[in-house]
């Protein structure tokens, strides 16, 4: 069989599955008065000190709040780890990007972008899943894989203000509201879906979503900043 | 019967302060959104940091049970059964009204103003029927309860209002202080260990010393507390210098708190040992033990303090560090228990003797 052969054959093969993968897209709306970002407290580092930041907790604009993790938890397969890196940055004192997501078995890169010592402390759950120290900006970088879904939690004891977060599934099926509050899961067989959002602050809602063949579907979750998640 | 359950409620004093570490150390604080209940139930799904702040929680339950035992065990047996019933009026006042308080601010964001002013009212019934005890041994249990119930209520702030800084050190500061109470009456509950208990005459030491040493560890821990909850444990993370110097100028207060932290750990193990070879000398059995095990445990601390900043505060040397802590304030607490004021041992002896 020639290459184009084969590529054809490929192509065909595809299309089907092409065919039904759909999307699930939608909002994270906040229709409460949202928090005024308080000024971090970063002065006792004289080189996290020379930049002034606000506290990035909860980020609203246009009524649509940022970095929540919507994930599917109900209805999906397990998938194959991508063989991308997920990276976890330190820069300025701060984790970057504040929110992001992996697939288990994927690999996780944090380095640290600073001349500052900071160390990587990450759990799942109320367990340590490594706690590290990067010297500076030389240190090479930390190497781990996502080995459990949930909320992988990571802090720097050193500078208690720094925290990220990397969202977890087993299949893929998931997304991080961006600055305009939005989000959009690709590649999702038609069925019936449980799913979930979480905010670091404001915690979790749930949602039952049926997705339909060449239809897809959306979605949006409310917060209106009285829930009390964790 | 009481002298089980005094030393039971001690030991699990213990168990308390390392659980409430481990909260801490796990960021599990806010695990439970809403107090006294936990996601509006009391028994939530046990998992992750739920089950962490969960079991602190019932653990702290257990020990408010087991000192309202110790009140009625106490008050019956000084036959003052009358002042039994109106503590358990006042605590069923206090934990009512805070309970009730609790779940308006959970709810509307506000805390009422009658819930704080029928706290105060039961508090000070309270403090009327510690003074109407007429043993030491129940003023002592009544006390317990009091500072336990107190205990309750700062831990339920903490929540509610999303982990304050004064209100998590308060919180520390109480536990030590009921450990305290909780270690003297299981002492005094348990004839031989008593210093008027009959046997062997009561072995003198400088009380004095020993009360400031007391006083100088309880500051320590509450300097530690500062560091811990503002965050402060990292600030320096060389050994044994803090940004190259061993008391850096130009810095944040975080900084400096964090070296006197350090620092005030030396002027800790001076006292105790000082204190402790002065016990020994005079001392045999437990007393003479526990006055040695006092400078054993400092550098036991100090060395739990360096391996939480190189291992960047782990939980296993973090929480240690705070156990530690609170096993050397209880062992000058038992020492303070169990001897008697030099000079007390003089006048005795003469009495004696003429007799």
């Amino acid at each position: 069989m020639t290459c184009s052969k084969m590529l054809a054959l490929a192509a065909a093969l595809s299309m089907p599955l092409a065919a039904t993968a759909e999307t699930i897209e939608g909002s994270v709306d906040f229709t409460g008065k949202p928090p005024v970002a308080g000024k971090l407290h970063r002065e006792a580092d004289p080189f996290c000190a020379k930049k002034t930041m606000t506290d990035p907790t909860v980020e609203v604009k246009g009524g649509k709040l940022s970095n929540v993790w919507v994930h599917v938890t109900k209805g999906a397969k397990d998938a194959a780890p991508p063989a991308s890196v997920i990276n976890m940055d330190q820069k300025d004192c701060m984790y970057t990007p504040r929110m992001t997501t992996a697939v288990v078995g994927q690999k996780i890169e944090a380095k640290n972008g600073d001349p500052v010592l900071h160390n990587v402390h990450t759990y799942l759950g109320a367990s340590t899943v490594f706690n590290k120290g990067m010297p500076n900006d030389k240190a090479p970088p930390i190497e781990t894989v996502a080995k459990e879904a949930g909320m992988m939690k990571w802090k720097c004891d050193v500078h208690p203000w720094m925290r990220g977060y990397i969202g977890i599934s087993k299949s893929g099926l998931q997304a991080v509201t961006g600055d305009a509050g939005s989000f959009k899961i690709d590649n999702v067989p038609p069925g019936k879906y449980t799913i979930e959002s979480w905010h670091e602050k404001y915690g979790t809602k749930t949602q039952e979503v049926t997705v339909e063949a060449g239809k897809g579907a959306k979605i949006t979750f409310k917060y209106d900043g009285t829930e009390k998640g964790t | 019967m009481i002298r089980r359950l005094a030393a039971a409620a001690a030991l699990l004093t213990v168990v308390l302060i390392v659980a409430g570490g481990v909260v801490t150390n796990t960021d599990s604080g806010l695990a439970c959104p809403d107090w006294p209940t936990c996601f509006g139930s009391v028994v939530p799904r046990m998992a992750g940091n739920v089950a962490v702040e969960h079991t602190h929680r019932l653990i702290a339950t257990a020990v408010g049970l087991c000192t309202v035992a110790l009140v009625v065990l106490t008050l019956r047996r000084a036959k003052q059964g009358g002042l039994a019933v109106a503590l358990a009026g006042f605590s069923t006042l206090i934990l009512g009204a805070s309970f009730w308080a609790g779940r308006v601010k959970f709810v509307s964001g506000e805390l009422p103003a009658l819930g704080v002013a029928l706290v105060l009212l039961g508090y000070a019934a309270f403090g009327w029927a510690i003074v109407r005890a007429r043993e030491t041994d129940a003023k002592l249990a009544a006390a317990g309860l009091a500072l336990v119930m107190f205990q309750g209520l700062l831990g339920g702030l903490t929540v509610l209002y999303r982990l304050p800084t004064l209100v998590l050190v308060m919180h520390l500061a109480t536990s030590m202080l009921f450990l305290s109470v909780a270690l003297v009456l299981a002492l005094r509950l348990n004839e031989g260990l008593r210093p008027q208990a009959p046997g062997p005459s009561p072995i003198t030491a400088p009380r004095g010393l020993l009360w400031f040493t007391a006083a100088a560890i309880y500051f320590q821990i509450l300097l530690g507390a500062t560091v811990r909850h503002t965050g402060a444990g990292l600030v320096c993370t060389d050994l044994p210098y803090c940004r190259g110097a061993w008391w850096p100028t130009g810095v944040h207060p975080m900084v400096h708190l964090h070296m006197a932290h350090r620092a005030f750990a030396f002027v800790v193990l001076l006292l105790v040992t000082w204190t402790s070879l002065r016990i020994a000398r005079n001392s045999r059995g437990t007393v003479r033990a526990l006055a040695l095990l006092g400078p054993a445990l400092v550098l036991v601390q100090i060395a739990l303090g360096v391996l939480t900043i190189v291992t960047f505060k782990d939980l296993v040397p973090l929480t240690a560090h705070l156990l530690a802590g609170a096993l050397l304030l209880a062992d000058q607490v038992a020492l303070l228990a169990m001897t008697r004021e030099a000079s007390e041992e003089r006048a005795v002896i003469p009495q004696v003797a003429e007799a």
